[in-house]
Formats: C-alpha cells, sequence, structure tokens
C-alpha cells in the first residue's frame, strides 16, 4: 500500500507534467526520433500500450488504496439508505 | 492507514470506488487525507494516552478505529442504526482474531435516542471516552443538544470525557489545505471537500455549523457540559499522509499538529479517568 501511496501523490502533485511527458514520448516514439534508439522492428504500439496501461493500472490502484475515507463514506450512506435512513439520521 | 484499508478490503466492494467522479480530485486528494488521518489519530494518541480501556464511537458508521483499538487492547463499542451495526460487525468478524473480537463491536444506537445509547454505554465498565468524527455537521442545533445530553447522561453514569473535532470540522479543512497549499484558496478546498460529501448524504454542512467557536463554546455550556480545547498531538506524531509533501509543507504541518482543535468535552461532575 505505501508504494501505491507514494506513487499515487506523485501523481496527484505532477500529473500536468506526466501527462505532458507521456503525449511527448508518444509523439516522439511515433516520429520515430532517437529518443529511445528505435528502428523500425521496435514495437511502438505495444511500447506506448504498456506505458499508459501501467500508468493507468498503478495510478488507479493507488487511488483505489488510499481513498478509503470516501469510499467506506460512500458504502456508509448506501448502507443507511438500505435501511431507510440518511447521515445524521432522519 | 493500514487499518483503513483493510476495512476497506474486508467490505468486497472496493469496486463501487469511482474517484473519477470526483471533481478536483486531484486538488482536494492531499488536504482531505491529511484531515482524516489527523482527526482519526489525534483521538485515537488521546485516548491512548490517557489511559482509557472503554471507547464509544457515536456515529462511527466504517472507521477503521475499531481494529485499532481492539489491537490495542481496548474496548471499543460503535454505535450505529441497525443496517450499519449488522455490516460493521461482520467486517469486524473478517478482520479481527477471536481474542480481538471480544473487545470491538457495534451496537444499535441512534445518536439522539437516551436508552439506546446508555445501553450501549453499558455493555462497558468504569469511565467511557466518548469519540465522534463527523456527526454534527448532519444535525440541526436542536438534534446536537439531544446528542450532548445523552453524552452528558452517560458520563455522569460512568465518568470519562467526549472528544471531537467536529465543531472545528471547516477550520480544520481549510487549516490542512493551508498546509498543502498556502493561504490562497483554503475556502474553496473547504467548500469543494464538503461538497463531495454534501453531494453524497444530500447534507448542508454550513446550515449546521455554529458561526464561531464562541458560539459552539456556548451551545455546549448550556447543556451542562465543560468544554476544554487541546492540541491535536500532545506529542511527536508521524502521519501515513505526509510522505510526499515537501519541506515547506512539513513544516506548516508540524505548527499544525500542535493546534488546539480538539474540544475535551466533560461532565463536572464526574470524574473523567479513575
Amino acid at each position: 500500500m505505501t508504494d501505491y501511496f507514494l506513487l499515487s501523490v506523485f501523481i496527484a502533485r505532477n500529473r500536468n507534467i506526466l501527462e505532458e511527458l507521456l503525449q511527448e514520448l508518444f509523439y516522439l516514439l511515433h516520429l520515430g526520433k532517437n529518443v529511445v534508439n528505435m528502428d523500425k522492428r521496435f514495437p511502438v504500439r505495444l511500447l506506448s500500450v504498456l506505458v499508459l496501461g501501467l500508468f493507468l493500472l498503478l495510478s488507479g490502484k493507488s487511488w483505489a488504496a488510499e481513498f478509503e475515507p470516501v469510499f467506506l463514506y460512500g458504502l456508509y450512506v448506501a448502507v443507511l439508505a438500505e435501511g431507510g435512513r440518511r447521515a445524521g439520521g432522519g | 492507514m493500514p487499518e483503513a484499508a483493510e476495512y476497506a478490503k474486508a467490505t468486497d466492494k472496493q469496486n463501487l470506488l469511482v474517484t473519477g467522479k470526483i471533481k478536483n480530485f486531484h486538488t482536494l486528494q492531499p488536504v482531505n487525507m491529511l484531515y482524516h488521518e489527523m482527526r482519526y489519530a489525534a483521538l485515537n494518541q488521546y485516548i491512548q494516552q490517557n489511559g482509557y480501556t472503554n471507547v464509544l464511537d457515536i456515529a462511527c458508521g466504517f472507521s477503521s478505529r475499531g481494529l485499532y483499538m481492539a489491537r490495542h487492547g481496548i474496548r471499543f463499542v460503535g454505535a450505529e442504526f441497525p443496517a450499519v451495526a449488522a455490516y460493521g460487525n461482520n467486517y469486524l468478524k473478517k478482520c479481527l482474531t477471536p481474542a480481538e473480537r471480544k473487545l470491538a463491536s457495534y451496537a444499535v444506537a441512534d445518536a439522539t435516542d437516551k436508552e439506546q445509547m446508555m445501553a450501549a454505554a453499558d455493555l462497558m465498565t468504569g469511565p467511557v471516552c466518548i469519540t465522534m468524527d463527523g456527526l454534527m455537521m448532519y444535525l440541526t442545533h436542536e438534534q446536537q443538544a439531544s446528542v450532548l445530553q445523552n453524552i452528558k447522561a452517560i458520563l455522569q453514569k460512568h465518568g470519562g470525557c467526549y472528544i471531537t473535532t467536529d465543531f472545528s470540522a471547516r477550520e480544520f479543512v481549510m487549516d490542512a489545505s493551508k498546509v498543502v497549499y498556502g493561504e490562497n484558496d483554503a475556502r474553496k478546498v473547504y467548500r469543494e471537500s464538503a461538497k463531495v460529501y454534501e453531494d453524497i448524504a444530500d447534507a448542508d454542512f454550513d446550515e449546521k455549523f455554529f458561526a464561531n467557536d464562541e458560539e459552539a463554546t456556548r451551545f455546549i455550556a448550556a447543556q451542562g457540559l465543560k468544554v476544554q480545547r487541546i492540541p491535536l498531538f500532545s506529542r511527536p506524531t508521524k502521519l501515513y499522509s505526509e510522505k510526499g509533501l515537501n519541506k515547506q509543507q512539513l513544516q506548516r504541518l508540524d505548527s499544525m499538529k500542535n493546534a488546539a482543535i480538539v474540544w475535551l468535552i466533560t461532565c463536572e461532575s464526574r470524574r473523567m479517568i479513575e
């Protein structure tokens, strides 16, 4: 959990920069520039999908792991509603 | 908070969490993490430092405090509505060992119902530390008075104290925002954070808060209770949510940890703890 936690804090604080970097990386990869010394056999699309997938996977999991308060609160309100109640009574 | 993650996992419903629906999630997230962890950890620290062996957590919802207390040898009763109590007892069963399970349980009790509240407190013997994390902002002032009267009755019978940060919740979130983002936009961050919860529960917090601390203090005193403000933490405390903060943010956090945000409320006619 700690790793996800740190990663998610990092992503939260640097999301714009990360997104720009990813866009730049994809742009360079697709143009065939020498950023990773690739040649035509280099699986550009596969790499792009892997990088993006890894990013989404890790960031998604980290959000889930660290945002228990909202999750548990949402579940709490749902359970209250099942019992015909609202948060704070009523 | 490891036990919160553990509790969330025990629900088997983590797939319900869709943070993408929360507007400005990335702005609100670090502030709310700090706020939630600080109010949770501050009350836990007070309980342990003052030697309480009984905790009555009013409207505890699916807080992981029961896990924490049971694992530290402290009797915990979470007062909740029937549906929540049923689910909560099941989650506790999943997380705790048989020995720990004897220490933590939910009891069916509406905070405004005197008999139910007293029955929940009577599950424990000796002074009780009554905790509350996020209830008062949902209640009208009339309902708040009723809850305070029930707390007073429990303190008169059992002894102990009532601790909460609910009466400072708005300022608490704004202070947490100042830790992360500096002086700017603290009120805006508070409002948007509050809106996340208000939207889920169809509530209006600002309608329920007192205008200022003095007004809240007078209101509590009018119920025959004594109010004292104490620091969040009285000893150096490391938080999970401070990881990733920079030096300047950590300095502001250190100063916030000493702020008198916890409301320690007692009944003068009884001792706090034996």
